[in-house]
């Protein structure tokens, strides 16, 4: 079982832990002689764009910022530039370090427009946000540069430059975006001599040899070996992040692309599978030594995507996809999540792996359905050659690998909330100020006039959130445009646009859904007891709503327990949520954004439904104000049905309205997963078939947790599934785990 | 069509046979065993179940009966005949009427929702309860509907019926699953409320012509002490034959307290009392799982 601590890395592995440990403890770097350096190139050119000032950055940073080599570690990638330890790219307010120093020097004032905006709906639980735009969950063009180096990058780019194509600044960017990996190659290199020239121990120095060879040539070259493939896709992450403070969040589909590299460097002598093995658990570990897995307010940032299928369709299972899993299951990873694509004709060794790491209790997997996600693509219109080829980062969000820049995850929206405004009327001013005038929903004649005008109000209300970001949006490129991330993109140097400026192929957006089901089963509430049975009056239910059913408990507890739920898999109820279902997804969808791209309907709740419950008040299925609000797909957090009745549920739903993915959320007890990987075979397997989306597994340990509460020291390694991500328990605030803790009682 | 008064259905149950399953509760069952942890399993009339705990005392159920005249969260049992108004008016589900007559294709409709689950898991549907095998004409029509559709079907017996029952599911059940509790005929007696010649006669007879899974609950005071006999009468039968032992649990209380009834609990088994009995049956080449 711990066959791989006699491996080469298994004997190394403490050493590269404390020497991460070390390093990584003294973040951020002091840059203040190098931030001040571009202060004073600003103040001699205060006119200079967000793109001059980042041509400046990546000057800085190519001249003038370290670069550290591991000594316990085979790979190159640390350039020291005053980024924090656990890099999610710029959040807002922007990170330290010189990669989001274009953001902190734009004076156009978009933060404190962002901050003026975002503050009175969040107060009123309209919306959640923390982006203005995506820089947190997206990918470089990993098979791109693989494939054609920032060399070949850098000729597309003066190629368009030469012909007129696009934007000067932005192409101009882009090649000193390219040169600056040049001179980091070069650094790289001679570090790796220097350390050579004292270095005794042998096989540090045969590491530190590959070194002074690859970093001069990749990733400015396409990769020619399995080891110079791996180094690109983890270098790529990390100078995402401290060029661009882009938010890489995904490492990409790792056993498509890294197959072919091992193939033909075992057939060739290259390496040995022993080696790659363990160079497979170096790349795997990377992320979780890197980050400070303490600090858990967002958790577990990064991912890796395995299996689904190529851009032909055929399923991916190869020995990297089994080495990657070995991993997880050896090392007990955390960082990054394990993202499991499901093609159909996937292997049944696949499906056993899968089973056996979600049974493990890991607690870092979701899985996918690529019949439904892929589908979901090609209905926003893109190429199904290019739909196949999808990763989900930083939680579930999708996006197309070398084709898109989707903004994801950068709001949160309610629509249990909204119901609750269109009926109460109590939506702190937001109508006037954006100008909405809001279908009333009295004197309707049946619920189907009712749903229409709850469904028109939806569409104004997200319209109106939508508009503010397209505003954001069309600044982006003002406050941090991405020239180092787009010069992995051949389609933003063909055309000579920066990804922010609608460069990619595709240029969706999404907000996500918290509360899907407690608005499904309001709206049943309110068409089985206002005009089905005319138990009450709309007028009487408002009045309920508005005293938080106080006075009114016989009542509460009839919307409660009397009325039918999403979840139970009646077939009634299961065609009324498909309804209101498709309704939230049209809603949602289709609005044009500010880059050439549309809005795309996603249900994912990160940890939203804990975020946006305090301010929801009481609503028509019989949930008080401040109670929870139901997670993704799943059903309402009162609702007492099983997983099977849940997921048998989603063979009535279309999912693949859902580009952005529809994210059921499976908690199970450890004991029916331990040692039963046939379990979690089966549930997968019924999962796919019945039509779902994405899923993301917890096994709770309760008696684990219970105790883990009272002696949290003895429970250091207790990981769980917050929402999409991951996290050890014991770093999580208290009501975090006071959530989690309950949630093991209701499922 | 045949109905059949059942008191649960339940989805994705794991140990009652093969793969994942759903499992039907008929309700009635002959015997009384001291340790049952259905209790609303026992009587063929349906009941009430009140639980004061959520009882808000909103007064919907008063006056409906004779059994609720006395105030909102006051019930009494001895007036009740279980017609269920009280509880179809419940806003609260405090009081939950335990059996639902329904056809046997409106069991089967339920049933068969998770019919890919079963495919893919090897699952199916067992007849549970209670013992399904004293409402026979509409277990027998609810297995020849499963069967039609190509579902693995289970029936769990507690095997003291007449044999004439059990041919009237034979040709429908792919697998049963038969309770021994205890061979001395005195404590079977007393611990259960009924002689057990009848189900020492069926087993070999059912052993003959279909796979059995015989499961043995244990209880630490009670029939601990029967483990032996029960695995050399195991070992000298012959079929497709394989034991589970049931370790005791208390997880039915709540229902005895809401059915107004007592509850006494027992002591379980402990890990290596169950050791021990498993290692009896094995030293007898009968295969066992616990």
């Amino acid at each position: 079982m711990d066959s791989w601590k006699k491996t080469a890395f298994g004997r190394e592995y403490a050493d590269f832990r404390a020497e991460f440990a070390a390093w990584y403890a003294l973040y951020p770097a002091d840059v203040s002689a190098q931030e001040a350096r571009l202060e004073a190139r600003l103040t001699a050119c205060p006119q200079a764009n967000a793109f001059a000032r980042k041509v400046w950055v990546y000057e800085e940073i190519a001249g003038n910022c370290p670069v550290k080599i591991f000594r316990h570690y085979p790979f190159y990638f640390e350039v020291v530039t005053g980024a924090p330890r656990n890099l999610l790219g710029s959040a807002f307010p922007p990170v330290s370090g010189l990669g989001s120093w274009v953001m902190r020097s734009d004076r156009s004032g978009l933060a404190e427009d962002f901050e003026a905006f975002r503050k009175p709906p969040m107060d009123a639980g309209i919306l959640y946000s923390t982006l203005y735009a995506d820089l947190a969950h997206n990918a470089a063009g990993v098979e791109t540069i693989l494939n054609h180096g920032f060399a070949g990058m850098r000729e597309r780019a003066k190629a368009a430059l030469a012909a007129g194509q696009g934007d000067a600044d932005f192409l101009r960017a882009a090649i000193a975006a390219c040169d600056c990996v040049a001179r980091l190659g070069e650094r790289f290199a001679q570090e790796a001599e220097v350390m050579l020239e004292r270095e005794t121990d042998e096989s540090i120095r045969a590491r530190l040899a590959r070194i002074a060879v690859s970093a001069r040539r990749c990733p400015l070259e396409g990769a020619r070996t399995f080891f110079e493939a791996l180094n690109t896709i983890l270098y790529l992450k990390e100078l995402g992040n401290v060029l661009d403070s882009a938010g890489v969040a995904i490492l990409g589909h790792v056993d498509r692309l890294l197959w072919p590299y091992l193939q033909r460097d075992l057939a060739s002598g290259e390496i040995t599978p022993e080696e790659a093995r363990d160079l497979l658990y170096w790349f795997c570990a990377f992320t979780d030594a890197k980050w400070d897995l303490h600090d858990a307010v967002y958790g577990t940032n990064t991912s890796i995507n395995i299996g689904g299928c190529d851009r032909d369709g055929t399923p991916v299972f190869n020995p990297v996809t089994e080495w990657i899993c070995a991993a997880y299951l050896d090392l007990r990873l955390v960082n990054p999540k394990l993202q499991a694509r499901f093609a159909p004709g996937a292997d049944d060794a696949y499906f056993a792996l899968i089973a056996r790491v979600a049974s493990s209790g890991l607690n870092v997997l979701s899985i996918f359905n690529d019949r439904v996600i892929i589908q979901a693509q090609t209905r926003m219109g893109k190429a199904l050659e290019d739909s196949r080829l999808y990763v989900n980062g930083g939680c579930q969000e999708v996006l197309l690998a070398e084709t898109e820049l989707n903004s994801r995850a950068i709001c949160y929206l309610n629509p249990a909330r909204y119901l609750e405004m269109l009926l109460l009327k109590n939506d702190d001013g937001f109508f006037a100020r954006e100008r909405i005038l809001p279908p009333t929903l009295e004197r309707c004649n049946d619920f189907a006039e009712f749903s229409r005008r709850v469904f028109r109000g939806l569409a104004l209300i997200i319209n109106a959130i939508a508009w503010h970001y397209n505003t954001f949006e069309r600044r982006w490129p003002q406050n941090n445009p991405l020239p180092f991330l787009s010069a992995t993109n051949l389609q933003c140097l063909e055309r000579g646009r920066d990804l922010t400026q609608g460069g990619a192929l595709y240029n969706g957006s999404s907000f996500a859904l918290v509360g899907l089901s407690t608005f499904i089963d309001s709206m049943r509430a309110i068409e089985r007891t206002v005009f089905e049975e005319k138990r009450f009056t709309l007028e009487q239910l408002c009045r309920m709503l508005r005293a938080d059913f106080a006075g009114f408990e016989a009542e509460r507890a009839y919307l409660q327990n009397r009325v039918d739920k999403y979840g139970s898999d009646d077939d009634s109820i299961n065609a009324f949520a498909r309804q209101m279902i498709d309704g939230v997804a049209t809603a949602m969808a289709d609005m044009p954004n500010a880059r050439g791209g549309y809005y795309e309907a996603s249900v994912w709740s990160f940890y939203g439904y804990e975020w946006m419950r305090q301010p929801c008040g009481a609503s028509a299925n019989g949930r008080h104000a401040g109670e929870r609000l139901s997670r993704g797909i799943n059903p309402s957090e009162s609702t007492h049905t099983g997983i099977a009745a849940m997921i048998h549920a989603f063979s009535a739903l279309d999912l693949t309205a859902f580009a952005q993915a529809a994210v059921a959320y499976f908690t199970l007890p450890l004991s029916l997963g331990k040692g039963d990987d046939a379990l979690c075979e089966h549930l997968i397997r019924y999962f796919l078939e019945m039509g779902g989306s994405a899923a993301d597994f917890d096994l709770l340990d309760e008696s684990a947790i219970a105790d883990a509460l009272v002696h949290p020291e003895a429970h250091g390694d207790l990981v769980v599934r917050v929402c999409g991500y991951s996290a050890r328990f014991v770093d999580l605030e208290p009501q975090m785990q006071r959530e989690i803790a309950q949630r093991y009682q209701r499922n | 069509m045949s109905k059949a008064t059942i008191f649960d259905i339940q989805r994705l149950s794991l140990h009652d046979g093969p793969g994942a399953r759903t499992t039907v509760f008929f309700k009635g069952c002959g015997l009384r065993c001291a340790w049952c942890h259905n209790p609303e399993s026992q009587h063929m009339e349906p009941e009430i179940l009140f639980d004061a705990t959520k009882c808000i005392g909103c007064g919907a159920c008063v006056g409906l009966c004779a059994a609720r005249t006395a105030g909102p969260t006051q019930f009494d049992r001895t007036k009740c005949f279980a017609c269920g108004k009280c509880a179809q008016r419940c806003p609260t589900g405090a009081l939950q009427l335990a059996g639902q007559r329904l056809e046997a294709a409106e069991i089967a409709h339920i049933a068969l929702r998770d019919r890919q689950l079963f495919h893919i898991s090897g699952g199916g549907v067992t007849l549970s309860g209670g013992e399904p095998l004293l409402q026979v004409e509409a277990a027998a029509e609810l297995l020849h509907i499963l069967r039609a559709e190509g579902v693995h079907t289970a029936v769990d017996t507690a095997g003291d019926v007449p044999w004439e029952c059990f041919d009237a599911v034979l040709e429908d059940t792919d697998l049963f699953l038969y309770d021994i509790k205890a061979m001395d005929a005195a404590l079977h007696r007393r611990v259960t409320g009924v002689d057990n010649a009848r189900i020492l006669q069926n087993l070999p007879r059912l052993l003959r012509v279909r796979p059995v899974v015989v499961r043995v609950p244990l209880v630490a005071k009670l029939n601990l002490g029967q483990v032996k006999a029960i695995a050399q009468y195991l070992s000298s039968l012959t079929g497709e034959l394989r034991v589970e032992l049931l370790k005791y649990h208390a997880l039915g209380k709540g229902k005895y307290v809401r059915l107004g009834r007592q509850f006494v609990e027992y002591a379980p088994p402990t890990d290596a009392q169950m050791r021990v009995a498993a290692a009896e049956f094995e030293r007898r080449g009968v295969e066992v799982a616990f």
